[in-house]
């Protein structure tokens, strides 16, 4: 059985201490940037560290039997994931609310309403759309489309995203936050709306993965550990 | 993995059908178009927005920037139109377009089309029959249902309102998003109860010229919008408040339009029944009439055409006047096998664009031979 975890940062090191608290050990090398593991009383799991945006994918080609990853990147590479995974239990870690976040100066805007207005008025003054920067292109549009905001266009960024603001590539962010301090320090405000995606980190399988390896009773020990009852998902 | 459509005598049969149709467009009067299979990105990506641009395979060059995979012919046609300066001319083309679908859609992401588009026509009842007409007749064989629309209803119905240009603007840009749309005329409307305490307080503060002080506190102005954005946009919001804009009878006029569906012989006899008239809502139903005349003098069974005011709402932002959708009866099928409409606006848009003086008038329709072949 092949299992991905998070390869980086925070998130690896809190995956880490989920599984140690659930029992499951996972031998990392003691060289810190080493990729390769084991998982301590399952030989026969194949562990790998890969960045987590890089997960879903590989979950949903079947590359990979296990993953660990954010459920909103499940959602935004993914369409329709749930036909390709399986979204097995919630890590209660890495939580984040995907939002939009303007300048703290926009005392006038407030609401997608507001967005909407200040996007017309910004493309007729300026001859060019709202330009709206996110590494989320498809929840961004999802969500943006459902609401009817006219006039805007998504610059893709896959990184530094609040500073764009500030660089005139963008005006507006769309972006992942857990405490709200990146956008602040970038003299950013978060819209107080609903978030467009509450997220947190889960494990996932693969709807693609063989069923009889999963099952089988050398990994059952290994899910009952991890409080999953893989029957409840496949029968 | 080729589909069925792809083997060797469907392909034959469509070549055969394309050399028809263009033949046909060509004894019209159209003159044939080749248009490069890939286009300058940017100005189309301005130009379609996120809706369209989420469906568009972009391919990146290092040195020519992004290109984008031909999403359909009207654009690039319309430019080199422009560009040449001409007024009246017609031009049919044939090719294949590229646009993702959803997971969910069983559509093709790569089929043809072929079309006809015609500019700087001066009778627009008559150019909007005649393109009809040769669409219609090029998929003659078909047993047909025929839906119509009129943007132009919506748009000079909001024109002739006794409302501020922010009003209009305000409604005439939402009318592709029809939830977005009723939301707009609930703000706008006289006893509104949308604008939010956040939103007085800040109208306040700007009528009690405390606003400018207020913005003065925030040491980082970032980004291309500024102070004085915002002092004029606050004005505006002010403004909304104090102006009753839309009053009831005039929201009763915009949603009793909306839904009208009718056979199209009686269309502008419901428009002009409505809750009231105006001068502008007049002509418009005055020129829907002109074009039921001239489809009837073209030979058009007009009694088996549908209209709705609220048709091409939903479809691309792209149509402003007259829209019509040609789907199979039987066998049924719902994917429309020839289209078509009106696109003024967006060949005055992009003629401001390419700071051209003129900007003709257009309109234009296509058939989906793949469609066609299927249900043959």
């Amino acid at each position: 059985m092949k299992l991905a975890i998070p390869s980086k940062g925070r998130l690896k090191k809190e995956v880490l201490s989920w599984f140690n608290h659930k029992g499951v050990k996972i031998l990392t090398s003691e060289d810190n940037r080493s990729y390769s593991a084991s998982v301590i009383g399952f030989s026969d799991i194949q562990l790998f560290f890969l960045p987590p945006i890089e997960i879903p994918m590989l979950l949903s080609k079947g590359s990979i039997d296990i993953g660990v990853t954010g459920q909103d990147l499940v959602e935004e590479k993914i369409p329709n994931w749930d036909k390709y995974l399986i979204e097995l239990i919630e890590l209660g870690i890495g939580h984040a609310n995907l939002v939009i976040a303007v300048p703290e100066f926009w005392v006038d805007v407030n609401n997608l309403e507001d967005l909407d207005d200040v996007s017309k008025i910004f493309r007729e003054k300026m001859g060019f759309r709202l330009r709206i920067a996110t590494k989320y292109q498809n929840l961004a549009r999802k969500y943006l489309k459902d609401f009817g905001l006219a006039d805007y266009i998504l610059i893709d960024s896959q990184g530094a995203t609040e500073g764009l603001i500030e660089n005139e590539a963008a005006e507006v962010v769309i972006d992942i936050s857990s405490t709200g301090q990146t956008f602040k320090s970038n003299n950013l405000k978060v819209l107080q709306i609903d978030p467009i995606k509450k997220s947190q980190v889960a494990i996932f399988s693969s709807l693609k993965c063989n069923k009889e390896i999963l099952l089988s009773e050398k990994n059952r020990l290994f899910f009952e550990k991890l409080s999953i009852n893989l029957k409840d998902f496949y029968s | 993995m080729p589909t069925l459509s792809y083997l060797n005598q469907d392909m034959i049969s469509l070549r055969k059908e394309l050399e028809y149709f263009i033949n046909y467009f060509e004894e019209k009067g159209a003159i044939y178009l080749e248009i490069p299979t890939l286009l300058e990105s940017d100005l189309l990506l301005d130009l379609y927005g996120e809706e369209i641009n989420s469906r568009t395979y972009i391919l990146n060059d290092p040195i020519k920037g992004n290109l984008m995979l031909r999403p359909d012919f009207t654009v690039p046609i319309v430019l080199m139109h422009i560009k040449n300066n001409q007024d009246r001319a017609e031009y049919c083309y044939s090719g294949k377009v590229w646009r993702k679908q959803d997971y969910s859609n069983l559509r093709p992401s790569e089929y043809l089309q072929v079309g006809i588009e015609c500019f700087g026509g001066k009778d627009i009842a008559e150019e909007d029959a005649r393109v009809f007409s040769i669409i219609r007749k090029a998929v003659n064989s078909i047993d047909l249902k025929i839906v119509t629309g009129d943007l132009g209803i919506l748009r000079s119905a909001i024109n002739g309102l006794e409302i501020n240009t922010r009003c209009k603007k305000a409604l005439l840009r939402q009318l592709w998003r029809p939830k977005r749309f009723l939301q707009v005329l609930e703000y706008f409307s006289h006893n509104s109860n949308l604008v939010n305490n956040e939103k007085n307080k800040i109208i306040e503060l700007f009528n009690s010229g405390k606003l400018l002080d207020k913005l003065k506190n925030f040491e980082s102005i970032i980004g291309l919008r500024t102070k004085k954005d915002i002092l004029e946009r606050v004005s505006e919001l002010s403004n909304d408040i104090l102006n009753n804009q839309l009053k009831d009878i005039d929201l009763k006029l915009l949603r009793d339009l909306l839904k009208i569906s009718c056979p199209l012989t009686q269309a502008h006899q419901k428009i002009n029944n409505s809750t009231y008239s105006h001068e502008y809502l007049k002509k418009s139903a005055l020129l829907l009439e002109k074009r039921l005349d001239c489809l009837s003098e073209l030979d058009i069974d007009v009694k088996n055409i549908d209209f709705e005011v609220s048709f091409g709402r939903t479809s691309l932002e792209y149509y402003d006047g007259f829209v019509f959708e040609m789907m199979s009866k039987k066998p049924y099928n719902s994917i429309a096998l020839a289209q078509g409409g009106r696109y003024n606006e967006l060949t005055r848009i992009l003629s401001q664009l390419e700071g051209c003086q003129k900007s003709p008038n257009s309109v234009g329709g296509i058939i989906r031979p793949e469609i066609l072949q299927s249900i043959k």
